[in-house]
C-alpha cells in the first residue's frame, strides 16, 4: 500500500505542476470576481422556496381530496376556503422574501444577511406551515366525520372515536418529525452563521452526522406520508366505514332463500316484462337515463310486446306535441333517420345518442314488416315542450314565475292524461322513462341540504297514473345506482345496500327480471339511499313493483353519442334550448363534447365493483 | 486598513494561492464552465472571510477550508436542485468528467478514480497527497485527527480498488 501511495503521491505532483502552472487567475479576474454581482441568488432562493414548497404541496393535495368530495355542498365551501386561504398566505409570504431578496446587495456578498435572512425565513415559514398543515389534517377526521354522516347516517360511536384518535395521532407524529427536521436544518443555518463570524467553517464531521440524521427524519416523514397515505385509501374506500364501494356480505340462510327463490321465480328481462302485462295494463319502465342496455332492452321489447296484444310504448323521449311527427315516421315506407333525430332533439336538444333514435327504428321495422292492415305499433310522446330560452340566469330554475312560463302549463299530469286516454281506448301501455317520472305507489321525497322536507306534492307521471288505475300500474326498475342520502346529486351508490348486486355476483346471475312484491326481495332494507328519506320503515317493495339485473356495474357502458349531433343547422335552435344558461353562446364543439362527456358511465360508476 | 490596500492584499494572497483552487475546483468539477463558475464563488467566499482571517492559523490552511467548504457546498447544492438550476442555465450539460488532454494517463486515471470518492473523501485524499499532516487535515475538515487516520486508511483502500479497476 506504502509503495503503491508513493506513486500516487508522485502523479499527484506531476499533476501539480500542470495545473498549478494555470494562472488564469489574474488579479483582474479576482477584482472582477468579488465585486460582481453573480453571487447565486437565485439559488439561494429556490433552496428557501423548497422547504415550504412540500407543505404547499401538502396542503393542496389535502385541498385536492376536499374539493373531490365536497364541492357541490356549500357547508364545506368555508373549510375548503380556509385552506386555500392558508395556501396564499404562504405564496405571498414567499414571494415577498424572494422580493427582499432579490434587493439584497449582492455586490457586498453579504452572506452575513443571506444566513440571517434564511434563519428568518426558516422561522416565519416554519410556523406557518405548521399551522397550515395541522390545521389541513385536522380537518379530515371532520370532514370524514360528515361525509360518512351524510352518506350511511353517521359513524357508530367506535369509528369515529378510532378515526379521530388516528389522526390526532398522525398529526402528532407528524408535528414532533417536521419539527425535528426543522430543527437540524436551522441547527446547519445557525452554525453556519457562527462559523462565519467566527471566520470558521463547518465542522464537516458534525454536518455529515446531521446530515444522516436529517435523512432519517425525511425517511420517517416520507413512510409516514405512504402510511397515511394507505389508510386514507382503506378509510375511503372500506365497505365497514363508507358502505361505498364494498359489496356486503350476505347472511348464509338469508342468501339461501334469495337465491333459491331467483332461481325458481327469475325470468329473462324481456319476458318478464311482457308477463308484466298479464295482469297489469301499465308498466313504467324506470331508467336511470343513457345506459346502453336498457335502451337496448327497450328496443328489444317492441316486437315481443306487439305479438302479445300490447301495441303502444309512451316515451319520455318524444314530446306531445310532436305526435303527428312520430306517427308518420312509424308508418313511412322508408326509414328517415333525420326525422327521427328530429323528434329526440327537439324533445331535448341534449340527447344525441344513437340507442333512443333506433328506439324509433326497432317500432318503424315492426311496422314495416306487418301484413297490409294490421294495427301499427304507436310511440306516444308524453313529454312537455318546455321553452328553455327564457332562463336567463341559473337562479332562473329556482323562480316560480319563470318556470312555469318555461314550463307552459305541462307538468307531468300531462304526461299521464296521453297513458290514460290509451288504456281508456283498451290499450295496454309501456311506458319508457326516467325512474324519477316511473313511480306508481312510492312518493318521492324532496331532501334538502340532506334532509327530508316533504313529498313532491306536484306528483309524478306513475303517481298520477296509479291514483286513477291502481295496482293496474306498476314500476319496473331497471337496475342502477342510487344517490346517497345527501341528495339527488350525490355519491352514486349500489341500490338496496348492494344485497341484489352482491347476490348476483356470488350466483354469476345476469339479465333477469323478477317480482318485488310477494317475494323475498320485496322485504330487502332499501340502505341508506336518498330514497329512504320522509318513511320509517323502507323494504324494496315500496320503492317499485318488479326488478331487472343484467350486468354487474363495472360492466355497464354508456349510449352511443351521435357525432356532430349539434352543427351549424340547429346550434342556434341548441343554444336556446339548453337549460343551462352558459350555453347560450357555446360551440358546436362544446355541445358536442358534453353529451359524449355526459354518456361516460363507466367514470360515474368507476367506484362500484 | 482602507478598502483599496485590503482588495490588494486579498489579491495578492489569491494570486499567490492559486494553485489550490486550482486544484480543488479540478476534484470537484466535471468541466471548464463549471469550474470556472466556482472559482468565482471559491473567491467571492474568501473575500467575503477575509476581514475576519486573524491569522491565527496558517494563511494556506486558511484558503483550504473555505475554498473545500464552498466546493462542497455547491456541489451539494447542484445535485439538491438539478433540474431547478438547469432551468436557469442557457446550455445544459450531462456532468461527467472531461479527461483533460493536457494531462497524462496516469494523471487522468488518479483524477477519475478520486471523482469516484465522496465530497468529504475526495477532501481527505487531496489534503493527503498535499502531504498535510494529520492534524492540518483535522483543522481543515473538521475532523479529529484520530479520525483522520481511520478515514485515511479507508479512503486509501477504497481509491487503490477504484484504480485497479480503471487499469483493468
Amino acid at each position: 500500500m506504502t509503495d503503491f501511495f508513493d506513486d500516487i503521491k508522485a502523479t499527484w505532483k506531476k499533476a501539480d505542476e500542470v495545473i498549478t502552472t494555470d494562472q488564469s487567475l489574474t488579479p483582474e479576474v479576482i477584482k472582477q470576481s468579488i465585486t460582481s454581482d453573480s453571487i447565486s441568488i437565485t439559488s439561494r432562493m429556490l433552496r428557501m422556496i423548497n422547504s415550504s414548497l412540500i407543505m404547499l404541496l401538502v396542503n393542496a393535495l389535502l385541498l385536492l381530496i376536499n374539493c373531490s368530495f365536497y364541492l357541490k355542498v356549500p357547508v364545506y365551501l368555508g373549510a375548503i376556503s380556509l385552506s386555500a386561504l392558508l395556501c396564499l398566505i404562504l405564496v405571498h409570504y414567499l414571494f415577498k422574501q424572494m422580493k427582499r431578496l432579490k434587493t439584497l446587495d449582492a455586490k457586498q456578498a453579504d452572506l452575513h444577511q443571506v444566513l440571517q435572512d434564511k434563519i428568518d425565513f426558516f422561522n416565519h415559514a416554519f410556523n406557518r406551515a405548521m399551522f397550515a398543515y395541522g390545521f389541513a389534517v385536522m380537518l379530515l377526521p371532520f370532514n370524514v366525520n360528515l361525509y360518512q354522516e351524510r352518506a350511511n347516517g353517521g359513524f357508530k360511536g367506535l369509528d369515529l372515536l378510532l378515526l379521530v384518535g388516528f389522526y390526532i395521532l398522525a398529526f402528532a407524529f407528524s408535528y414532533v418529525l417536521i419539527k425535528m427536521t426543522y430543527s437540524v436544518y436551522l441547527k446547519q443555518l445557525k452554525n453556519a452563521l457562527s462559523n462565519l463570524e467566527q471566520s470558521t467553517l463547518v465542522n464537516m464531521e458534525e454536518e455529515l452526522k446531521m446530515n444522516r440524521k436529517r435523512n432519517r427524519i425525511i425517511g420517517a416523514i416520507m413512510v409516514l406520508f405512504v402510511l397515511l397515505g394507505g389508510v386514507a385509501y382503506v378509510v375511503f374506500h372500506s365497505s365497514s366505514l363508507s358502505g361505498q364501494t364494498d359489496l356486503p356480505d350476505i347472511e348464509p340462510t338469508r342468501e339461501k332463500v334469495l337465491a333459491e327463490w331467483l332461481q325458481v321465480n327469475g325470468v329473462k328481462p324481456v319476458d318478464y316484462i311482457t308477463q308484466c302485462f298479464t295482469d297489469h295494463d301499465v308498466v313504467f319502465l324506470g331508467e336511470y337515463h343513457r345506459i346502453k342496455h336498457d335502451v337496448l332492452l327497450v328496443q328489444s321489447l317492441i316486437e315481443p310486446l306487439y305479438r302479445k296484444g300490447i301495441r303502444q310504448l309512451a316515451t319520455e323521449f318524444g314530446r306531445r306535441e310532436d305526435q303527428a311527427l312520430i306517427d308518420s315516421l312509424l308508418s313511412a315506407d322508408v326509414w328517415y333517420e333525420d326525422l327521427a333525430r328530429k323528434i329526440v332533439f327537439q324533445q331535448f336538444v341534449w340527447w344525441g345518442y344513437q340507442e333512443y333514435v333506433d328506439i324509433y327504428k326497432s317500432a318503424w321495422q315492426l311496422n314495416h314488416s306487418l301484413p297490409d292492415g294490421s294495427v301499427p305499433f304507436s310511440i306516444l310522446g308524453i313529454n312537455d315542450s318546455p321553452d328553455w330560452s327564457l332562463i336567463r340566469k341559473a337562479a332562473d330554475h329556482d323562480d316560480h314565475s319563470v318556470k312555469s312560463r318555461v314550463w307552459r302549463g305541462g307538468g307531468e299530469h300531462m304526461w299521464a292524461s296521453v297513458i290514460l286516454d290509451a288504456v281508456s281506448a283498451g290499450e295496454k301501455v309501456l311506458v319508457h322513462c326516467g325512474i324519477h317520472h316511473a313511480f306508481t305507489g312510492y312518493r318521492q321525497p324532496i331532501v334538502i341540504d340532506g334532509k327530508f322536507s316533504h313529498f313532491d306534492k306536484s306528483l309524478r307521471c306513475g303517481n298520477h297514473v296509479y291514483s286513477d288505475l291502481g295496482k293496474r300500474a306498476i314500476t319496473v326498475f331497471l337496475h342502477s345506482p342510487w344517490s346517497d342520502s345527501t341528495g339527488y346529486g350525490g355519491r352514486a351508490l349500489y341500490p338496496a345496500g348492494g344485497i341484489i348486486d352482491a347476490l348476483m355476483r356470488k350466483t354469476g346471475t345476469q339479465a333477469t327480471g323478477f317480482d318485488l312484491t310477494g317475494g323475498p326481495f320485496g322485504n330487502l332494507d332499501m340502505g341508506n339511499a336518498v330514497y329512504k328519506h320522509g318513511y320509517e320503515h323502507t323494504v324494496l317493495q315500496q320503492f317499485c313493483d318488479g326488478w331487472i339485473y343484467t350486468v354487474p356495474f363495472p360492466e355497464y357502458e354508456g349510449v352511443t353519442p351521435i357525432s356532430n349531433w349539434i352543427h351549424l343547422d340547429n346550434i342556434y335552435h341548441a343554444r336556446q334550448q339548453s337549460p343551462n344558461p352558459r350555453y347560450r353562446d357555446a360551440t358546436t364543439e362544446r355541445f358536442n363534447k358534453g353529451i359524449t362527456r355526459s354518456a361516460n358511465i363507466r367514470k360515474r360508476f368507476r367506484h362500484l365493483k | 486598513m482602507k478598502q483599496n490596500e485590503q482588495t490588494e492584499r486579498f489579491v495578492d494572497m489569491v494570486s499567490e494561492h492559486q494553485g489550490i483552487l486550482h486544484k480543488i475546483c479540478h476534484i470537484y468539477c466535471n468541466n471548464s464552465e463549471e469550474k470556472q463558475d466556482m472559482m468565482q464563488e471559491i473567491t467571492l467566499q474568501l473575500w467575503s472571510s477575509f476581514p475576519n482571517f486573524q491569522d491565527r492559523s496558517k494563511i494556506s490552511t486558511w484558503i483550504y477550508r473555505i475554498a473545500l467548504n464552498t466546493a462542497i457546498s455547491n456541489i451539494r447544492r447542484s445535485k439538491k436542485h438539478p433540474l431547478v438550476e438547469a432551468l436557469f442555465d442557457t446550455d445544459l450539460e450531462i456532468p461527467s468528467r472531461e479527461t483533460d488532454p493536457a494531462l497524462d494517463e496516469d494523471i487522468n486515471t488518479l483524477y477519475q478514480a478520486i471523482a469516484r470518492l465522496n465530497d468529504i473523501e475526495k477532501a481527505v485524499i487531496m489534503l493527503y497527497l498535499e502531504e498535510k499532516s494529520y492534524q492540518e487535515i483535522g483543522e481543515i475538515t473538521g475532523i479529529s485527527e484520530k479520525n483522520v487516520s481511520v478515514k485515511l486508511v479507508r479512503i486509501k483502500k477504497k481509491l487503490k480498488e477504484i484504480i485497479e479497476e480503471i487499469e483493468g
